[in-house]
């Protein structure tokens, strides 16, 4: 059975008249690397900063490894909200220090998530010396203080250069692969197609679509086709380079091309080599064209 | 969970320049204050006595036990409460400012445990002050005091006591404030406003019964200016006790504070 680490029901949040969250019922699982994806202002960070208890919800509830919110259930969770908080006049490690006696972690565990992020050799400058990137990575330092089992990030690449990106995207990945559950928020398909495995699309406060990021959106192409002579399709759309995997299903061949491959392309190619379709139609994914529609609209307003 | 939640404010003020140099600055203006204030008065009171028909006696300020009294009154002067005050005031608004107070609440403090963490730090700063004005009163009251036996050193040392509610008194007035206000200059500025000149007028214009159980009005009546032999001259005499009725309007005032601090921070979004 899967163990849930987070179940969220029936979570609002006004500001006066705008509603930032509406209604929102989630689960995240063990081991899940879970994307809040949303343009902004579509209340990603609302909803983590009230699972985080620093935002008071209207209505609804939720639950951490099944058990009420509680400061005690915070320490076994790392988090980092919107920008790294930390004390400017205070040193790297004085400042995790801090954190790890909030959470009731022993200082020895500080230069191991000091090594994750790469700041040994910064960590006895005071934090307003650091960069940007390096106040991300100390934020997630701090986040790691513990071991913890889930880790929450927020728009944990946004301000960042690409090499500050690549570097992050880079962490994250790291971290995940040791088992932690993350959620991150983000306002980039891109990222958590990369990043995630399983994602809550959210747009003015309302979920769209929950489930498995691979069936949001693939990174492949499906086509079915069908031709008088399939055997010889068959042959032909296998020796095709792009082609990622083939099935047959109720008399039409189901090939899946790695990309955004052309239709007219692949007919062509099977023309030239003597295959004449009766059958192309191209598999429509309406979650991943409705998304970049909203992200679009969101990235480029119209003036 | 006390211990805890002290640390984890230690582990905050750490190196900390401003602090450090704030009550270094402190430290400083009350030394300066207990060891040089003899003298000018010294001086004062022979240009009294030669011109005076009558004689004055010569008392030193710095003979146990009236140190106490003489050195808690000066070291509880206005001037000198705002100083751990404005701290107070500094530490509570830094944790909005750079958003430390949401960090600290993510981490996993509770709302409560925030305030009471910053409650226990006032608690420290003011018996650290007391204990220094302790430490001063018993090196001045030795050298000063011919013969001394423990009676007499500790006969008035409840005045330290009396200290110890004035500072812890007036920095939770600030701390009610820094939480209330947020913002640094605005909290410093009403902090300074209400307790310099506005209560100070209020007082001056509330009837007779009220002017007693005004906050800073009460904090600053626990230690009254002690009797000098120039003020009998005079014959003038302030009180040489500490009334319960300060001291209990001033714990009110503090309860009430504390739980205001309290109340907003458990209400609202972070
Ligand atoms: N403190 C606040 N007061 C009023 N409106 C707010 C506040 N915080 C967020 N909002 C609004 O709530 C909506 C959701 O915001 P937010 O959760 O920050 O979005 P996201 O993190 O997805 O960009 C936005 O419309 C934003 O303007
Ligand atoms: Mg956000």
């Amino acid at each position: 059975m899967t163990e849930q680490v987070l179940r969220i029901e029936n979570l609002s949040k006004s500001y006066g008249s705008l509603v930032a969250l509406n209604n929102l019922n989630l689960t995240v699982n063990r081991g899940e690397i879970f994307g809040i994806l949303g343009p902004n202002g579509s209340g990603k960070t609302t909803t983590l900063a009230i699972l985080l208890g620093v935002i008071l919800p209207n209505n609804g509830s939720f639950k951490w490894f099944n058990e009420e919110p509680s400061a005690y259930i915070r320490t076994k969770i790392g988090a980092v909200l919107e920008q790294p908080n930390f004390y400017p006049h205070l040193s790297a490690r004085q400042n995790l220090r801090v954190v790890a006696r909030i959470k009731g972690v022993d200082d020895s565990d500080i230069p191991r998530v000091l090594s994750i992020v790469s700041l040994e050799h910064r960590a006895s400058h005071r934090f307003k010396t650091y960069s940007y990137g390096m106040k991300q990575r100390l934020a997630i330092a701090a986040a790691l203080l513990g071991d913890p089992q889930v880790l929450i990030l927020d728009e944990p690449t946004n301000g960042l250069d690409p090499q500050g990106i690549a570097e992050i995207r880079e962490l994250v990945m790291k971290i995940a692969s040791r088992g932690i559950t993350i959620i991150m928020a983000s306002h980039l398909l891109d990222e958590v197609q990369k990043i995630c495995s399983h994602v809550a699309v959210l747009r003015t406060g309302n979920l769209l679509f929950t489930g498995r990021v691979d069936d949001m959106v693939g990174e492949t192409t499906t086509l079915e086709l069908a031709a008088p002579d399939m055997a010889l399709l068959h042959t032909l759309l296998s020796s095709h380079q792009e082609l990622d995997s083939i099935s047959v299903a109720g008399g039409k061949i189901l090939a899946q091309f790695k990309g955004t491959a052309d239709p007219g392309a692949i007919n062509k190619f099977l023309f030239d080599q003597g295959v004449t379709l009766s059958h192309l139609t191209k598999r429509q994914r309406s979650l991943e064209s409705q998304f970049l529609e909203i992200l679009n609209n969101s990235e480029n307003p119209k003036p | 969970m006390i211990k805890r939640l002290l640390q984890i404010e230690m582990r905050k003020i750490g190196s900390y320049r401003l602090f450090w140099a704030l009550l270094a600055v402190l430290a400083a203006g009350l030394a300066g204050a207990f060891w040089g204030v003899e003298s000018f008065l010294q001086e004062v009171t022979s240009d009294a006595r030669q011109n005076s028909p009558i004689p004055i006696p010569t008392i030193s300020l710095y003979t146990f036990p009236g140190i106490w009294h003489n050195l808690t009154y000066i070291a509880g002067s206005r001037l000198f409460l705002l100083f751990p005050a404005f701290v107070i005031v500094l530490l509570v608004t830094n944790e909005f400012t750079f958003r430390t107070l949401r960090q600290n609440v993510i981490d996993g403090m509770s709302r409560d445990q925030v305030v009471l963490s910053k409650i226990l730090f006032v608690t420290f700063l003011s018996l650290g002050l007391t204990l220094f004005v302790a430490i001063n009163g018993l090196l001045l009251g030795m050298i000063h005091t011919p013969v001394a036996d423990w009676y007499q050193v500790f006969n008035k040392s409840w005045f330290l006591a009396a200290f110890f509610l004035e500072v812890f008194g007036f920095s939770m007035l600030a701390l009610m404030i820094g939480f209330l206000v947020q913002k640094s200059i605005f909290a410093l500025g009403i902090l300074f406003v209400y307790s310099v000149i506005a209560e100070p007028i209020a007082v001056h214009y509330s009837p007779e019964w009220l002017k007693p159980l005004l906050p800073v009005n009460a904090i600053s009546h626990l230690i009254e200016l002690p009797n000098s032999g120039l003020m009998r001259l005079f014959g003038i005499s302030f009180k040489e006790y500490i009334s319960p009725q300060d001291a209990i309007v001033t714990l009110l005032w503090c309860l009430f504070f504390a739980f205001l601090a309290a109340w907003i921070t458990r209400k609202r979004n972070l």
